[in-house]
């Protein structure tokens, strides 16, 4: 039987944010794109898990509403179904509740931890400099770097909160200077930021209504087997879907399976040691999410920061934004947990139990209306940031040392601000596109 | 019998979400209730780590 083949001049492999902002765009300058997901849904880590008449996140929650990720969707013209968070966030300390003034607000969180105003003023100045003039050391942590202006016991867990929530990575293991890089890169574009009603899966389905309207196709339960490699060139992929096996060859493929598959893929000879070992020092990133539902809100405001705790980092009271997302007179919530540190072992278990009994000891009125829905646990192969900022780390370009074969995502997050996230995967998808642009035109024969 | 492997799952707990008969929940580990599977594949589709598999038993 004659195998089946097909042609195109992009094949993406996953269809995560990574590879549906790169097909997205490819599409709409006109190359003939190819999407394959081995999953019955779209979306990777920006989807949604339905349960119970509940909708889950399977890691995009809070969206950004500016920069790169929302200008993919302006410039394909994919519909971006997001409702802002206008509410401020409130602080919970240990088991008191720190409400502060709407502008001006970590300022103002500072000065309720620490009553030394000097002390403050130390530490401030410290903070501006690294961020206007130069970041410090990749080489040393954010805690060692705080520990320079302060020994205030408050202050340091303030930046430990900060640092696992933008970077899943707590202050003594993050890279003070990709903690500081990430306010003038990620954060930026989180400066606007909402949740998507329908949960985020829409935002990832909009995206490949758009690859399809200009041509492209994104085809799921459908698995890539095997890049095909000749001279060092990229050549095509095999596949298989529900119909068999197939052939795809094309002049590019961008994988968003993760740098380390993609060298399983296209077979670990064509791949230099030192890349290699590059790849083996990733340190992928724990986070654990609990779905809570309740008949009541949990909490007066969408977003609680909580410190002094076990494990537990934020609670997000998700329905007074979107009450869409539970059933009607219900109400979920989301909290997020990591361990002490994303290097050292850890028990799962242990880990989980730990972030149940925060929620039990630090929310008011949990033990009586809270109920645990739904754990997930996000690590390893399908972690949290697949490469997080530990002092020293290094960044993964997207290019591989095969020509023509690229990856996508949060695998290969550009360093200097950018570590994950869907404004890191967008942002790794623009510079992928941008190069394949100059180097071939739509339709150019292989 | 449905089975896990251990060393690749990591509990997202997609799988639980996506059972029609509730018989798998997913608390840092998989817990399968074997009472209440019948084998019809669903989950295995999702597993995200290809963590789970049908043996004969
Ligand atoms: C708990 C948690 C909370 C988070 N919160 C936020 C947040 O609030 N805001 C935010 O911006 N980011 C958040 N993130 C980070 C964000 O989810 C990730 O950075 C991003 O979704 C990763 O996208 P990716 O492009 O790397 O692709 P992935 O999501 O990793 O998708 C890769 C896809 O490739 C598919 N695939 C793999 N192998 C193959 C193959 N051989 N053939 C075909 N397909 C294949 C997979 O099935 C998958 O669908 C969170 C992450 C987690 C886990
Ligand atoms: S979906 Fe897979 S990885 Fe996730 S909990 Fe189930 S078996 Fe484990
Ligand atoms: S095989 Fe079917 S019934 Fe059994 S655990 Fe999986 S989804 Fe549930």
């Amino acid at each position: 039987m004659k195998k089946k083949q097909e042609k195109c001049d992009v094949a993406v492999l996953g269809s995560g944010i990574g590879g549906l902002c790169s097909a997205a765009l490819l599409a709409n300058k006109g190359y003939e794109t190819i999407v394959v997901e081995k999953l019955p849904i779209v979306g990777g880590r920006c989807a949604t898990l339905k349960y119970k008449g509940y909708k889950i996140p399977t890691g995009v929650l809070g969206v950004p509403m500016v920069g790169s990720f929302k200008s993919i969707f302006d410039e394909v013209g994919a519909e971006f179904d997001v409702t802002p968070m206008t509410t401020p966030p409130k602080y919970l300390v240990g088991n008191e509740i720190i409400d502060t003034p709407e502008s001006d607000q970590p300022d103002a969180i500072l000065s309720r931890l620490c009553s030394d105003e000097k002390e403050i003023a130390i530490l401030k100045r410290g903070i501006n400099k690294a961020r206007t003039w130069s970041p410090p050391s990749n080489e040393m942590s954010l805690q060692d770097f705080i520990y320079q202006y302060t020994r205030n016991e408050n202050l340091a867990e303030y930046y430990n909160n900060m640092s696992d929530r933008i970077l899943s990575t707590r202050a003594h293991e993050v890279s003070a200077k990709e903690y500081f890089q990430s306010f003038s890169g990620s954060l930026k574009d989180f400066q606007r930021v909402g949740f998507a009603p329908e949960g985020s899966i829409a935002l990832m389905k909009a995206l490949k209504k758009a690859i399809e309207a200009k041509g492209g196709k994104v085809i799921t339960q459908c698995r890539a087997k095997k890049i095909l490699v000749k001279n060092e060139i990229a050549e095509g992929v095999v596949v298989e879907g529900k119909k068999g096996e197939t052939t795809i060859l094309a002049n590019n493929i961008v994988s968003n399976a993760g740098p380390k598959k993609t060298v399983a893929l296209a077979g670990k000879e064509y791949f230099e040691r030192g890349y290699l070992r590059e790849l083996r020092n990733m340190v992928p990133s724990l986070q654990i999410w609990v779905t809570s539902i309740s008949d009541r809100p949990l909490f007066d405001v969408p977003i609680l920061y909580t410190y002094k705790t076990r494990r537990l980092v934020s609670f997000v009271c998700v329905s007074h934004v979107c009450p869409e997302l539970a059933p009607k007179g219900k109400y979920i919530h989301y909290s997020i947990s990591s361990p002490v540190s994303q290097i050292a072992p850890w028990n799962l278990k242990n880990e989980v139990n730990m972030h149940i009994q925060d929620l039990k000891d630090h929310l008011p009125g949990y033990n009586k209306y809270g109920e645990v829905l739904h754990v997930g646990c996000y690590w390893g192969e399908w972690p949290t940031l697949a490469n997080a900022p530990i002092v020293g780390y290094n960044d993964i370009p997207q290019k591989t040392p095969i020509e023509n074969l690229y990856n996508v995502g949060d695998g290969v997050a550009k360093k200097g601000g950018w570590a994950g996230g869907s404004p890191g995967c967008a942002l790794t998808a623009k510079i992928v596109v941008d190069d394949i642009e100059n180097r071939f035109k739509p339709g150019q024969s292989l | 019998m449905l089975t896990v492997n251990e060393e690749t799952c990591v509990g997202c707990g997609w799988c639980q979400t996506f059972c029609p008969q509730d018989a798998l929940h997913a608390w840092g580990y998989l817990e399968i209730d074997y009472e209440k599977c019948d084998e019809c594949l669903v989950c295995i589709e999702f597993c995200p780590t290809d963590s789970l598999s049908m043996t004969n038993s």
